[in-house]
């Protein structure tokens, strides 16, 4: 499957949604909490790196790529990070991600008077709408 | 302004050579600051083969963001090349590899030489580097 997975971070670095298509090799130490924090960390310091190289310090980091994957980025405003990774000979995603912040979170997460600040999102409708949008990109099919 | 730098650093994560080729930015790093940023992209080289969702991946080979692109090339000896350009900069693998070419016939086979330390004095090195980002710049 060339879409593998999907992480949603607050701005406080909590891991709010995970969610996987099939990935062939399980987190590093099958300790999922420690392959989020490894995660977040590189998405947080990436912002700090990526404007020391930048010539305008305001270059905004949309992908990374490995031999093996391809690590797509989005982050809002408000400190949210989107991270999908995918086989790396993908087109980038990072608009694919604005979009499922704007139609999708939005609406399920934002709107939602229901939803705690911080918690991790279970909610089904949201679920659902998250992977109906990833399956139907096109990238996913490829 | 296609190329920005080039970076060579060691299998420790230590800066090894460093080289700006535009002067793109009001604020130049200093020296210090490029130090930090080589032994930065060595974590983030480390980490990113850590969190990989499949096995059998490699470190960095490409960021890229709005307005620069970073490119890396790693040797078998776990030297890392790498350089930072503008995101429309084409063929920056041949340039990665053109230098590694470079690297171990000025600066390998130089007797002066020590591994894994600072590139100095191997003139003919910094005179070819240059003259391949002029002609990629042209």
């Amino acid at each position: 499957m060339p879409v593998y997975t999907l992480f949603i971070f607050d701005r406080k670095g909590t891991c709010l949604y995970y969610t996987d298509w099939g990935r062939s090799r399980p987190p590093t130490h099958n300790d999922p909490e420690q392959e989020q924090k490894l995660l977040y960390g590189l998405l947080f310091s990436m912002k700090m790196f990526m404007k020391q190289i930048s010539p305008d310090d305001s270059g905004d980091f949309r992908y990374l790529r490995t031999s093996a994957f391809k690590l797509h980025f989005f982050g809002t405003l408000s400190g949210l990070r989107f991270a999908l990774f995918t086989h790396p000979s993908a087109a980038n995603q990072s608009e694919a991600l604005e979009h499922l912040y704007a139609e999708v979170y939005v609406p399920y997460v934002a709107k939602n008077p229901l939803v705690e600040k911080g918690e991790v999102i279970t909610n089904e409708a949201f679920v659902e709408a998250v992977d109906d949008y990833i399956t139907s990109l096109p990238v996913f099919a490829e | 302004m296609p190329i920005f730098s080039f970076y060579i650093i060691n299998k420790a994560g230590g800066l090894i050579y460093q080289k700006d080729f535009e002067d793109y930015k009001a604020n130049k790093l200093m020296v210090n600051e490029h130090l930090r940023l080589g032994g930065f992209f060595h974590g983030i080289h480390a980490i990113a083969a850590q969190v990989a969702p499949v096995a059998g991946s490699s470190g960095v080979e490409e960021i890229e963001a709005s307005t620069v692109k970073l490119r890396c090339f790693q040797a078998l000896t776990g030297t890392k090349f790498f350089v930072t350009a503008s995101p429309s900069q084409a063929s920056l693998d041949v340039f990665l590899s053109q230098v590694y070419e470079y690297y171990a016939d000025f600066v390998l086979k130089n007797p002066f030489y020590e591994l894994e330390q600072p590139i100095q004095g191997c003139d003919k090195f910094v005179a070819h580097l240059d003259a391949l980002v002029a002609s990629l710049s042209a």
